[in-house]
């Protein structure tokens, strides 16, 4: 339901339908009972509603293609805290014109209505940067109870920018249109995400564009009481789950005049990339890092050992300068020169000394997380954001990306874990699969003696994989031995912790090591003869995630699988003894998409603990979050079973 | 309650540090030739104490600041950061504020490896022009030259200069020697160079090194510099460490403005001046003031009056700052606002003023430094304010008045205004006030607990949450949030995570000065007590349990007393005995007080805890009695009644 679908270029007309009559209210006009409206049930706590939000959009030919986007807002206030909402920000770039703006504040004074109008003056134009522009203004006398409304035009100067239009909002809907015409010489792909949720329409309207006669495709989605939507933790980054419509220019086509497309296939964009651009060409002059190349890897013999010098040198001597990047605009000696780049051009040099070195090697195009999915059809325009690179050795793929210095050889920055990304070769490409053997894995060992001041006291070993992994890395290398403590140990409880160290810190393909002496305090109970507690020792661990959401709107997406493990040895002392210890359980989700195994076992003086938690699968629907959310109420059913001691037992009950 | 730039200084003062960053002005000691024979700044020189912890380090911060004349200054400016991580990556991006009183020209940047080698040098057609966005509800002429440095290796140097020519520096007199708690400092230092005839005064504060004084060509030099501040480490009870930073305060003392002349020999001068700017502003029209004698008409006690004419205020206008050049610190006129219904808290206080001034009632315009924790130095008569709200002299008691809040009770201050000195625009000029404090006995939280267990640890819970004072803000507030934010939050109170809201209910009286916030929930917790085959364990004190605090010392900072008082009735099933129940406690201490009371009545434990934390600062030397005092509360609420399952 909530994965977005592209319903491709929409040229197929199917059964002509009648043109419904438009709704759109007229600007100036509020009705009495808009005036006097409250909140309808599924705006239940909102402190302020969109009444209405009628966009339209139309190519124009004006000494050029144009798009004039023309939208009429208005707004019911209800509480003061919604008078943020009264505080206006139209935003356009400097190629762009907005223009008729008007705008209206509406309350009802000893019950009649009486309008306000935001004056010329009261407009304020901002120049935000070289490239920007903005327009601000505030309504006046706005209040609990006022209707606020607005109405302007932009012209886009850029036919790749059709606007899109999010149907869900951070306040309720009641009702939405957006209308958009677009000739037939132009293609768009409109892809259109939880299309359930609002009615479409479609008609064609036969008439001239550019002085030629031309079929317009008239599309129209409207909604009607949409509730609002607020972030959900673990959704997924991109604006594509709120329900909307976007475009990407497909493909121009003006008869005798213009044709290009595009958003062209993927074969056809490996073209175009690996042989028709400049960077291109370079990807494969072993001349440009020939020296340096030499000095990695000349002493060494297997492909595989050169893959990792190069990959080292690269991300020790290039330094990501923040922007992701499709493809490099510059040369890669450039930016070897400089020591910084952008993802692209590090990436690119990195597959460059490959090359050089004999490694088969290969660019990898792909949308980050927050772009949303990637069309399985076409690269659309202004989707594809990032690349990396695939280095290919004994048939085995090697997903590089060099611009982290914590990441090892094979693993990509968690924004990539989206899907599949494309392999551009000359002979065209072809899907990789970008989440590889990752996962997010924390092992915690602890070894430990009951005391006579009823504390645990031992040692501990714990390691960590995967993104985990890097963040801790991360964090150690930034902020010190003192800083881990105070970022990861001494959050977690009153423990004691000394003789802490670090092994593998800068072997970045082996787990993260930490070991350290520990003594946890307070953590028992003892009582009379007895000792209890709940068998969850851990600092690291995250068992106990809970959703406190009942419902989702939007899907859990963790990008990675992970894996939690805790194995706890406890010595008692010789006059205790278990008296009554959890019993071992599983709980899974089918398919394995996730399981819990805890177990509990005694034996004269030790005792032992063991748990594991696997999710295995990353992306959860929302239709499976009931059971998802379940799964982890049982396990933390299960960790508040208690362990219990007790001093010189007595013999056993029945059971 | 929305704060705004009442003056341009603000970014000097108030915000918070990384903002104030760029706003560093340093002098060019050295110029750095442009073939280098010595490395610049190389890493390896860094002390290692002054890496602990720090994201980046200030390996050289200078700045001049020349007094011209009453009406300009110039500063110059230079600064050399070694960026230690790419948590620093933030500093890559510079940019200078200024606007229409501030000019700023001179920009250069360049920046070295970590051996001192120079390896880029900013070219001008990178400097970009840029608005300065403060929020979509503000409105200014604040804009900021911005360059971009490209990301090298770290460690590597970025150094960068400008000159500043100011029509406000009297606005702005605070200048930090240590800018950010998370930067640490080899050397910063400062310099004002003033004609002799000028006046000038100054104040510092956590400094280490006194003032350098030098007399020369009818000048006077006066600089400080520090050297060797490490980073901090923020604590839970302690004062945050920006209110720790070494800071020179530095203001002439006389000034002009837009041709408004004014001094700081006094308060009732600054204040004479400033109420030159606001002076005729608060003459309504005659249709707004016939308004507000109808309205007052109503109600024949004085402060009904002022009250009825607060609520309409709220009620008909809402914030919104516009400042420009000199505007920026003068109040749109009353008549404007009456008109338009939006402001700023110096345009909405000025109307408010307006207002009771139509029905004869005096009100001071009255200057704040806002913020948690935050107050002016009454002894230093310097620019030092972000905020205006409004006081009413009244026979019974002075009648303090937010005006930026629609939702603020009538004489209610937040925890951003109120205990703290404030200066009030009076016929006389400016005085000295103090606005009240709301201490324990008004800062009060009560919830009342009845638990129903059931024998697998489940419980249903009807809960009521009851919050006074400066406690109520924070229940009024997530009364009006979503659903999935109650829950989070009832969740954060509690310490529960696994809970159903079968109902909910909210309750609030804010007409009164004390204002009172009740929240009533009936929840179904899952595991409330952990769980054996023989036994259920129940933690009574599971709605307010602090957590523990670790041993190194700092120094403790209680910002405000209050008193919580917790009860619960936990009534457990029929069949199951109770076999262990704690003992009373009581914890005194400087620092407060704590103490739980526990009985059993038919199947039913009666539970009582109290806390009061009393308000201060406490030296070094007593964390060992406050980690005690903590500590000991904790352990109080870790205990636990047991109860036994027969079966």
């Amino acid at each position: 339901m909530c994965r977005p679908v592209f319903i491709g270029v929409l040229l197929v007309i199917l059964p002509f339908r009648a043109y419904p009559q438009s709704t759109h209210a007229v600007f100036g006009e509020v009705t009495r009972e808009e005036l006097e409206t409250t909140l309808l049930p599924y705006e239940k706590g909102a402190s302020a509603t969109l009444l209405g939000d009628y966009a339209t959009a139309r190519m124009i030919h004006d000494n050029g293609s144009r798009i004039e986007f023309t939208r009429h807002l208005r707004i019911k206030i209800f509480k003061s805290s919604g008078y943020r909402l009264a505080n206006i920000q139209i935003p356009y770039s400097k190629n762009n014109r907005v223009e008729n703006l008007k705008a209206f504040t509406h309350n009802l004074e000893d019950s009649i209505p009486v309008k306000t109008a935001v004056g010329k003056k009261q407009f304020f134009h901002e120049t935000v940067d070289p490239y920007h522009n903005m327009i601000r203004f505030t309504f006046p006398n706005v209040r609990e109870g006022s209707v606020i409304e607005y109405e302007y035009t932009t012209i886009e100067n850029d036919i790749w920018a059709y606007p899109g239009m999010r149907f869900q909002r951070s306040i309720p809907v009641r009702h939405l249109e957006y209308q958009a015409s677009i000739p037939e010489f132009f293609q768009y792909t409109i892809y259109l995400n939880q299309g359930n949720l609002f009615e479409f329409q479609q008609e064609i309207l036969k008439g001239f564009f550019m002085g030629l006669p031309a079929n317009t495709n008239v599309y129209k989605w409207s909604g009607d009481s949409l509730p609002a939507y607020e972030p959900e933790p673990l959704m997924p980054e991109s604006e594509e789950y709120l329900a909307g419509v976007d475009f990407a220019l497909a493909s121009v086509h003006v008869p005798d005049r213009i044709s290009y497309i595009a958003s062209p296939t993927y074969a056809r964009l490996s073209e175009e990339l690996l042989n028709l651009s400049t960077v291109g060409q370079q990807l494969n002059n072993s001349l440009l890092f020939a020296g340096k190349v030499k000095n990695i890897t000349g002493h060494l013999d297997s492909p595989k050992q050169k893959m990792q010098a190069i990959y080292d040198h690269v991300q020790k001597n290039m330094n990501w300068n923040g922007y992701e990047q499709l493809w490099p605009d510059r040369s890669l000696e450039k930016a070897a020169q400089e020591g910084t780049g952008t993802n692209a051009e590090i990436n690119l040099i990195l597959l460059n000394m490959l090359r050089t070195a004999g490694i088969a090697a290969h660019p990898v195009v792909m949308c980050t997380r927050e772009k949303g999915h990637m069309n399985p059809q076409v690269a659309l325009a202004g989707k594809l954001n990032y690349l990396v690179c695939c280095a290919i050795i004994d048939g085995k793929d090697y997903l590089l990306d060099a611009t982290d210095k914590f990441i090892p050889a094979g693993m990509l920055p968690f924004k990539c874990l989206n899907g599949q990304g494309w392999v551009l070769s000359n002979s065209g490409g072809r899907w990789i699969k970008l989440l590889t053997q990752e996962r997010n894995t924390t092992q915690e060992y602890y070894d430990l003696t009951l005391n006579e001041e009823s504390e645990l006291t031992g040692k501990a070993i714990v390691t960590f994989s995967g993104y985990d992994a890097l963040n801790l890395r991360r964090l150690v290398h930034n902020e010190g031995e003192a800083g881990f403590r105070e970022a990861v140990i001494d959050r977690a409880g009153n423990l004691v912790i000394s003789n802490l160290k670090f092994q593998n810190r800068d072997s970045l393909h082996l787990p993260l090591r930490i070991t350290f002496d520990i003594t946890f305090r307070h953590f028992l109970k003892s009582i009379d003869q007895m000792v209890f507690f709940r068998p969850l020792i851990t600092i690291f661990g995250d068992y106990r995630t809970s959703w406190i959401k009942d419902t989702r709107m939007f899907p859990v997406d963790m990008g990675c699988p992970a894996t939690e493990k805790l194995n706890c040895r406890i010595r008692l002392p010789d006059h205790y003894r278990a008296d009554e210890l959890p019993g071992t359980t599983k709980i899974g989700l089918p398919d394995n998409d996730a399981s819990f195994l805890f177990g509990a076992v005694s034996d004269n003086n030790d005792l032992v603990i063991s748990l594991e938690l696997n999710v295995n699968k990353t992306f959860f629907d929302t239709e499976e979050y009931q059971s998802f959310r379940e799964f982890y109420t049982q396990v933390n059913r299960k960790c508040n079973e208690m362990v219990i001691l007790r001093e010189n037992p007595k013999p056993m009950n029945t059971p | 309650m929305q704060r705004d730039g009442h003056f341009k200084g603000k970014s000097e003062t108030d915000e918070h540090p990384m903002k104030r960053f760029l706003f560093l002005l340093l002098i060019m000691t050295v110029l750095v030739p442009d073939i280098q024979t010595q490395p610049v700044y190389p890493y390896d020189s860094i002390p290692t104490h002054l890496r602990t912890r720090a994201k980046a380090v200030v390996r050289s911060g200078q700045r001049i600041i020349t007094l011209i004349n009453e009406k300009q200054s110039r500063l110059e400016t230079k600064m050399a950061i070694t960026l230690l991580n790419d948590k620093a990556s933030d500093l890559l991006l510079v940019g200078i504020p200024y606007d229409d009183l501030r000019r700023v020209s001179s920009i250069r940047a360049r920046a070295y490896d970590a051996s001192g080698k120079l390896i880029w040098i900013l070219k001008k057609y990178l400097i970009l022009d840029a608005r300065d966005f403060v929020g979509p509800e503000k409105l200014s002429d604040a804009r900021k030259k911005v360059f971009e440095i490209p990301a090298y290796n770290y460690p590597f140097t970025i150094e960068y200069s400008y000159v500043m020519y100011m029509q406000d520096l009297f606005l702005s007199p605070a200048a930090y020697l240590q800018q950010d708690p998370e930067i640490s400092v080899e050397e910063s230092g400062i310099q004002y160079i003033i004609p002799d005839g000028s006046g000038f005064n100054y104040k510092t504060l956590h400094l280490k090194s006194p003032a350098d004084s030098l007399r020369r060509n009818n000048k006077l030099y006066l600089s400080w510099k520090e050297e060797n501040l490490p980073a901090g480490r923020s604590r839970k009870y302690a004062t945050p460490l920006v209110n720790h930073l070494p800071v020179v305060y530095g203001t002439p003392l006389n000034f002009s403005l837009s041709g408004y002349k004014g001094s700081f020999k006094s308060w009732q001068d600054y204040g004479r001046w400033m109420g030159q700017l606001i002076s005729g502003r608060d003459v309504l029209d005659m249709k707004y003031s016939e308004k507000a004698i109808a309205l007052a008409q109503n109600f024949p006690e004085r402060r009904e009056k002022i009250r009825a004419l607060y609520e309409y205020m709220q009620k008909t206008t809402h914030y919104f700052f516009i400042g420009f050049g000199v505007g920026g610190n003068q109040p749109i006129p009353a008549s404007e606002v009456a008109e338009s219904g939006y402001g700023d808290c110096k345009a909405l206080s000025n109307y408010m003023k307006a207002l009771l001034k139509a029905v004869g009632i005096e009100s001071y315009y009255t200057l704040v430094r806002s913020g948690e924790r935050k107050s002016m130095m009454a002894d230093f008569p310097c620019n030092q304010f972000d905020h205006v709200i409004l006081c009413v002299p009244d026979e019974r008691d002075t009648i303090w008045l937010e005006c930026t809040d629609p939702d603020s009770p009538f004489n209610y201050l937040g925890s951003f205004t109120s205990d703290r000195h404030v200066l009030a625009l009076t016929p006389d000029g400016g005085q000295i006030l103090k606005t009240p404090a709301y201490g324990s006995n008004v800062n009060r939280a009560y919830t009342y607990s009845d638990i129903t267990l059931q024998d697998n640890g489940d419980a249903t819970v009807m809960l009521e949450i009851k919050r006074y004072g400066l406690l109520h803000d924070e229940l009024y507030k997530i009364s009006e949030s979503k659903f999935d934010d109650r829950k989070e939050w009832i969740s954060g109170q509690t310490g529960i995570t696994a809970f159903d809201i079968e109902k909910e209910e909210y309750e609030f009286n804010r007409q009164e000065e004390i204002p009172v916030a009740v929240g009533r929930f009936e929840l179904t917790i899952r595991d409330l007590a952990a769980r054996s085959n023989q036994m259920l364990v129940i933690s009574p004190s599971f709605v307010s349990d602090l957590s523990y605090i670790d041993e190194d010392p700092y120094e403790v900072e209680l910002s405000k007393s209050f008193h919580q008082n917790d009860s619960v009735k936990i009534s457990i099933p029929p069949g199951l005995s109770i076999t262990y129940l704690p003992e009373e406690k009581h914890i005194n201490s400087r620092f407060g007080s704590y103490s739980s009371e526990i009985s059993i009545r038919e199947q039913c434990i009666f539970f009582k805890r109290q806390m009061n934390l009393n308000k201060g600062n406490y030296p070094l030397a007593a964390y060992p009695e406050f980690y005690r005092f903590i500590t000991d509360i904790v352990t109080a609420d870790k205990e636990v009644v047991v109860i036994k399952v027969t079966k």
